[in-house]
């Protein structure tokens, strides 16, 4: 105890000295830290951030020293997480690599995977795209069709992947391919590492309707890809999806309480954009309920989490618990962009910034763009369909 | 956030001689008996000698030291089973009363009877709804007069606490049930439990019969919020009983030639039922396990904490009820199934210590909208 108490001291302080004011205010897409060959920061205070962060290995807080992380317990873990969230520090790299990859690696790849990719992914050399989805295999992921045939030296791949989330600026992809064709489903498929500037491969932005294209078509032609860049054994890919969509999962629903901190701000808004009664409270009596059911299931969303951590460091996880958390994170936050539009009336009906202040512009394009997060991931219905067979035990 | 040995042997010890002693379809044999009251004294005298009056009472006045989460727990398997107690009217509601505002004498001499499973009753609500904000009943020249709804175990209970305004303060009288210009109601409810509902005409109450000195607002406030708490907990048993006797039924039920728990339709109800159920048991259980680490300010967070809790708990136990009675078919509407048990109590629990209404309305204005 009294060593976390130490850890905890110790922690917010460097972070009070390490993380520079610019570093602490809510992060705007246009200024996130991305890994990879075309990383870029917005100001001088990103890049300091960034190197320290990274230079401690809490760009991967949880992953083992010895290959660059930060070899923190889950109780330091979950220290580092508050004293950042005390001091609202923005999240210090974004990379598919750090979410996904470095996981399911960590379970599954070879020692020399490992040496190899591990410490690039926390030192933020290398952005990684994630190549799972094809135009015919989106929940049925198992139906995927993307050929890898074995050329004696290396694979040759061909197909193509949908949803690759910003491979146009991606170094390297992990994709599920299906080595043998003649398998059952699941029992035919692949895990493999690709670097995107081998011979025949390409990139497709598609444009979202926030506007956005933060995902892509991505293409393989005649790809070769070298033998050692195959995840665990040939046809065992499924295994490491599995893995790896727990931490997609995760990752969806603590991405949804991110951008969700700021509970003050909407109810801030309806006060701005809406009457309110001589005692300081919104006349719109139903307007009123709406905002407290949505900050209601909001903190209880947080107490869940908190519930799962508890149960982690007792040992004693329920995992019905996870396979809850995307799917109520994901409603909620679309929830939330509802309200925030509605608040916003007609002033939520631009597209453009030019009539509309920033702020009222996010909510706007977030409220579009977050339609997403309730298909990507494994879509909501999939997700009930997980709790009502696994969690509940109902018939298949 | 989780139980520890002690409170997850309380539970299971609880389960089990429920599950004996008093199951769902105990209440309804209890709700057809002739001259029923509000709890069974033989019963509730066998949960206190397990020690269930001293949860959560502090150890100096005989208390067990299980914590509020023990609580939580006592009262969720309590929920599961339809067991009417006086735990939420006397244990916890007059216990935390007395313990919050009682002076040493009064909590020496009346903490060790709550331990031991003396009943007492608290009447606070008035009118149709829960609203302590307000009282009608007043305590002036030593004369309490006012009229009270929806007491529990009054029927039964050796000592009532009563709540009442005195002026600009309010205070709270221990009052004899004997004593001269009551009269008293005992009415049964839908769920089979019973309420009182009393008459105050110019009883006769001593200063020294009144918990403590000054303005005992705060501290009912603070009990109240507890024994919504303990509500809550009881709700999300109930809900949770609900949800798994459903899914049982749904994986048995054949029609169209296939278990209709394969249906997708029905299985996202009971998914999305699990999702909510988890969530409201998640604020409860942050709630109990703040107040026990003592790390919530009890003026601002407990008021709060409680309402969040309530709020979705009253809910999840709602749409539990009404799911399970739709999920069940044909069957769910009959009285030969105990769903219809709880879809009854979940509309009392609903109205003891706050609807959803009141408890968003009171949410909403703690946090300043």
């Amino acid at each position: 105890m009294t060593d976390h108490n130490q850890f905890r001291a110790d922690t917010r302080a460097w972070l009070e000295a390490n993380c520079p004011p610019s570093q602490r205010l809510p992060v705007l897409e246009a200024e996130q830290i991305w890994a990879g060959k075309s990383q870029y920061f917005h100001n001088d205070e990103a890049r300091q951030y960034f190197e320290a962060m990274r230079d401690k290995g809490w760009t991967a807080p949880e992953w083992p020293a010895e290959y660059g992380g930060g070899g923190l317990d889950a109780s330091e873990a979950k220290i580092l997480e508050q004293e950042m969230a005390r001091l609202n520090c923005r999240p210090p790299l974004y990379d598919m690599g750090i979410w996904m990859l470095g996981p399911a690696l960590l379970a599954y790849g070879s020692e020399e995977q490992k040496r190899e990719h591990i410490p690039r992914i926390v030192r933020g050399e290398v952005r990684w795209a994630q190549g799972y989805s094809e135009p015919g295999a989106g929940s049925d992921l198992a139906s995927l069709k993307t050929k890898c045939e074995d050329c004696g030296d290396h694979f040759l791949v061909n197909g193509t992947k949908i949803w690759t989330t910003k491979a146009d600026h991606a170094d390297w992809i992990f994709c599920l391919v299906r080595s043998d064709p003649t398998a059952a489903k699941q029992a035919g498929i692949s895990f493999l590492l690709i670097d995107m500037h081998s011979d025949g491969v390409s990139t497709a932005p598609i444009k979202l309707i926030s506007g956005a294209s933060v995902f892509c078509q991505t293409f393989f032609d005649n790809v070769k890809v070298p033998k050692t860049q195959l995840v665990s054994e040939l046809n065992q890919g499924w295994a490491v999806a599995k893995e790896l969509l727990k931490h997609e999962r995760k990752l969806m629903a603590s991405m949804s309480s991110m951008v969700q901190d700021d509970q003050d701000g909407i109810v801030e808004l309806a006060k701005k954009h809406l009457s309110v009664d001589e005692d300081g409270k919104l006349a719109d009596g139903a307007l009123r309920r709406d905002i407290t059911r949505h900050l209601m299931n909001h903190r209880a969303q947080e107490l869940l989490n908190e519930r799962l951590y508890h149960q982690a460091k007792a040992r004693a996880l329920d995992p019905r618990l996870g396979m809850t958390i995307k799917h109520i994170g994901t409603v909620e936050l679309q929830r939330k962009d509802e309200l925030l539009l509605e608040i916003l009336g007609n002033r939520g009906l631009s597209w453009e910034t030019h009539s509309t202040t920033d702020n009222e512009h996010t909510i706007v394009k977030n409220w579009a763009y977050d339609k997403a997060h309730t298909i990507a991931g494994g879509t909501s219905e999939i997700q009930l369909n997980i709790i009502a067979k696994r969690a509940l035990g109902l018939p298949a | 956030m989780i139980y520890n040995e002690e409170q997850t042997m309380l539970r299971d010890t609880l389960l089990e001689l429920l599950a004996e002693r008093s199951p769902p379809a105990a209440l309804r044999a209890w709700r057809d008996s002739i001259g029923c009251t509000s709890y069974d004294s033989d019963l509730w005298q066998q949960l206190a000698e397990l020690g269930l009056g001293a949860l959560i009472l502090p150890e100096a006045h005989g208390g067990l030291g299980f914590g509020y989460m023990g609580l939580g727990a006592a009262m969720e398997s309590l929920g599961r089973n339809l067991a009417l107690t006086p735990m939420v009217g006397s244990t916890v509601l007059a216990g935390e009363l007395i313990e919050r505002l009682g002076n040493d004498a009064q909590r020496g001499e009346l903490l060790p009877k709550i331990a031991t499973g003396t009943v007492f009753a608290v009447a606070v609500d008035e009118g149709s709804h829960h609203n302590p904000a307000a009282i009608g009943a007043t305590l002036d020249g030593g004369r309490l007069n006012g009229a009270k709804t929806m007491v529990l175990n009054a029927d039964l209970a050796s000592h009532w606490l009563v709540v009442a305004n005195s002026g600009e303060q309010q205070r709270v009288a221990l009052i004899d049930p004997a004593t001269s210009g009551i009269a008293i109601t005992t009415e049964q409810l839908m769920d089979g439990s019973c309420v009182s509902a009393i008459t105050f005409t110019d009883v006769a109450v001593g200063d020294a019969d009144c918990l403590g000195s000054g303005c005992s607002r705060q501290g009912v406030g603070q009990a109240l919020d507890i024994a919504a708490l303990a509500t809550a907990a009881e709700q999300l048993g109930g809900s949770e009983a609900l949800l798994e006797q459903t899914v049982a039924f749904l994986s048995e039920r054949e029609q169209f030639g296939v278990k209709i728990g394969t249906f997708q339709a029905l299985q996202h109800r009971c998914a999305q039922l699990f999702c909510e159920l988890e969530l409201a048991k998640s604020a409860l259980l942050g709630a109990l396990y703040q107040l026990d680490s003592g790390s919530i300010n009890l003026a601002i967070d407990l008021a709060s904490a409680a309402s969040h809790a309530k709020a979705l708990a009253n809910d999840c136990y709602v749409k539990a009820s009404n799911e399970a009675t739709q999920l069940h078919g044909g069957m769910g509407v009959t009285d030969e199934m105990d769903i219809g048990l709880y879809l009854k109590r979940s509309r009392v629990c609903n109205q003891l210590f706050g609807d959803s209404r009141y408890h968003c309305d009171r949410f909403a204005s703690l946090a300043c909208f």
